[in-house]
């Protein structure tokens, strides 16, 4: 594995302290551009001083939940596809191409058409089981035949079962017409909606999902070694990928409760990360949290603003910016025996 | 990572059944060939003008010449618009099928309804070639696309002639509502195609007497309105993922209007239902809100009680006047779109917003 564009200790630090300032920049930007610009008297009055002015209430209740969610979502999306790559050993790994986002979106929207389920804390849990049994089944898939859960074998059952599940979401979401607007957040992610009380109950998932991760760095850099060195160094594997896999659970669904179904992020970003940090895990986690939460921030804030007073969801904006990387992603690719 | 997002109403059909149909139909179609009773095609009626100008034998409808119907019909109707429209002109004993129902149906046209065969969704092409429809009237141009009953050409040449409620023709045949034309939604436009489809049905009596109770009721609020201050209001649709705006390609403009308001989104023209954050909201201030109710059979006008409930406890929007003084209203999708409803619409918004002068 190449060493990445940082490689002193010191560089790394001194590069992530870069990427937060970059990201709190974004979310500054996010809080004072958009439609009409807010000037920092504004924010800083909507919180020490509030008097209930438009203003106000836009930076309050729209911008900064707005910008918060994203950082969330973001930076769950991120650790999750460090996370997915580096346990699969696969490039082309990300919560988006793995059935998660699809299995947790189609059992939000499960939950919500057939439970009456509608509140985030209520159908979060189904978004979790949905990741994981669609997380599971894309593995499933990938590791029958002799040669295992290959990158390639992964990529495509993942793709197929996305495919699959986004269908039955779309087909639920086109097909009833109770479900037809109120659903297509389920389809496209976007941010466009409410943002107040969804950054708070989905923190303490996101919060364990990172700390679980953070755990994990270790074990995952010896699992790039391979199986049997790992297992020579005394590595558990079974408990290093059964916690790796809860950890993307708790932070791909919680993302997608959120703001539905997002692609690319998770599966672009650490792309970018490992480019810099070379392939510790330490380092790569870290910088693949900041970095995705950086980029939702500003998909985010460009949705917003390019065709004003029309809003472009987030989800498509990420689509637009990551499916030719993936496309580069892919063409990188030696896939031997295609 | 879905991407694509399909537009409302689309879906696949096979169409294998395609070329038996232009046999069956052929043979049903040529089969016809005694006068309707309707006045279209009979010139000689007692009482009529001396100048007996040669009766119409089609009529444009977006763009396509529609044929008068020489007999009796088999009616495919497929929308709110054109299930009522159908109703309206007394064609319910030549419907051969219904779907696609986003409110409650109105309370006259309850009964004729309840007699019809109804779809809950747009059914396959097949069923509508074994119903032996041999006309489709649609209130929204994606039934007349590849991915559903194919463009009206290709449907004529199976021998099924088609009306498309004209507020929304697409630039051209076969296309869906995302490529409309230059969308005509004024009430004018209702009337139009209430003539029009009576032309063609021989229905030109019915046609004129719908028009013109919806007219006076129009008038009649208008007269209420006259000189009243015109209160702004925004017709949009609420959920998870924001509001979408009304007003840009369907009748809500000119039912604000009509009722002796202002529209606070003019100038979002062309595109269907556009996206825009709670921010547009609060920028434009509006002094109602009209939250869309959609859609099933038996979802009343008044059915959006959890968005009308979710916008009033929108803190970001506490200052805006609608939600001050709690005048945001429930409004039936089947209400803002270009059907026989709009009256109904003017005075109901109206009501809301003229409380005083509109009862």
């Amino acid at each position: 594995m190449n060493e990445g564009l940082l490689g002193h200790p010191a560089a790394k630090a001194a590069g992530l302290a870069g990427a937060l300032l970059l990201l709190a920049a974004a979310a500054v930007c996010s809080v004072l551009v958009g439609n009409g610009n807010v000037a920092v008297r504004d924010v800083v009055d909507a919180y020490s001083g509030f008097d209930g002015s438009n203003v106000q209430r836009a930076v309050r209740y729209v911008r900064v939940p707005r910008t918060l969610v994203a950082i969330e979502a973001g930076a769950a999306l991120g650790v999750a596809g460090a996370l997915a790559q580096g346990l699969t050993r696969n490039p082309l790994a990300g919560p988006d191409i793995l059935g998660v986002t699809a299995g947790a979106s189609l059992a939000a929207v499960l939950a919500i058409a057939t439970l009456g389920i509608t509140t985030l804390s209520g159908y979060v849990w189904f978004a979790f089981l949905g990741a994981a049994l669609g997380g599971g089944l894309v593995y499933l898939l990938a590791s029958t035949g002799p040669t295992g859960a290959t990158p390639v074998k992964l990529a495509l059952a993942g793709v197929g079962v996305s495919a699959m599940l986004g269908a039955i979401t779309s087909a639920f979401t086109f097909l009833d017409l109770d479900t037809l607007r109120q659903y297509r957040f389920w389809v496209v992610g976007s941010l466009n909606g409410t943002s107040q009380g969804v950054v708070a109950p989905l923190l303490p998932f996101v919060l364990v999902g990172i700390a679980l991760s953070a755990g994990l760095a270790r074990g995952l850099n010896v699992l790039a070694l391979g199986d049997e060195l790992a297992v020579a160094l005394g590595r558990r594997l079974a408990w290093t990928r059964g916690t790796g896999a809860a950890a993307v659970v708790l932070l791909a669904g919680s993302a997608t409760a959120a703001a539905g179904p997002i692609g690319f992020v998770g599966l672009t970003v650490p792309h970018a990360a490992r480019a810099i940090t070379g392939p510790d895990h330490r380092w790569l986690l870290p910088y693949a949290a900041v970095l995705s939460a950086t980029l939702l921030v500003v998909a985010d804030t460009v949705g917003r603003v390019v065709a004003r007073p029309q809003e472009i969801q987030v989800g498509i904006v990420t689509a637009l910016v990551g499916a030719p990387v993936f496309i580069l992603l892919v063409r990188r690719q030696r896939l031997s025996g295609l | 990572m879905s991407v694509a997002l399909p537009l409302p109403g689309r879906r696949a059909r096979r169409r294998a059944l395609a070329p038996l149909a232009v046999v069956a139909l052929g043979l049903t179609f040529g089969a016809c060939g005694s006068d309707d009773s309707g006045s279209a095609s009979t010139p000689t009626a007692p009482g009529a003008a001396t100048t007996t100008a040669t009766a119409a034998t089609s009529v444009k409808d977006c763009g396509i010449d529609v044929s008068v119907r020489k007999a009796p019909s088999k009616i495919f109707a497929v929308y709110q618009p054109a299930i009522e429209l159908a109703h309206a002109l007394d064609l319910t004993d030549q419907l051969v099928g219904t779907a696609y129902i986003d409110n409650t149906i109105l309370p006259e046209y309850a009964a004729q309804q309840k007699g019809t065969t109804y779809f809950k969704d747009i059914p396959s092409k097949e069923e509508l070639l074994k119903r032996g429809a041999d006309f489709v009237i649609s209130g929204f141009p994606g039934v007349f696309t590849a991915e559903q009953y194919g463009s009206r050409a290709s449907l004529s040449e199976l021998g099924i002639d088609s009306w498309l409620v004209t507020t929304v023709c697409p630039r051209k045949d076969g296309e869906d509502q995302d490529k409309l034309g230059t969308p005509s939604v004024t009430i004018d436009t209702v009337y139009e195609n209430l003539r029009g489809l009576g032309t063609v049905f021989g229905r030109k009596a019915a046609a004129e007497k719908t028009i013109a109770a919806m007219k006076a009721e129009v008038a009649g609020v208008q007269q209420a309105v006259a000189g009243a201050p015109k209160p702004s209001v925004a017709m949009v649709s609420y959920g998870k993922d924001g509001f979408g705006v009304y007003g840009t390609v369907d009748p809500a403009d000119e039912i604000i209007k009509l009722a002796g308001g202002t529209n606070v989104f003019p100038e979002l023209k062309g595109h269907y239902n556009p996206k825009v954050g709670v921010e547009e909201i609060l920028k434009r201030n509006p002094d109602f809100i009209l939250v869309e109710a959609c859609c099933d059979t038996n979802l009343p006008s008044s059915g959006a009680t959890k968005e009308v409930a979710a916008i009033l406890k929108e803190k970001a929007l506490a200052n805006v006047p609608a939600v001050k003084n709690r005048h945001v209203y429930s409004i039936g999708f089947a209400d803002v779109s270009g059907g026989v409803r709009l009256a109904n619409s003017v005075s109901m918004v109206a009501r809301w917003l003229h409380p005083d002068r509109v009862k």
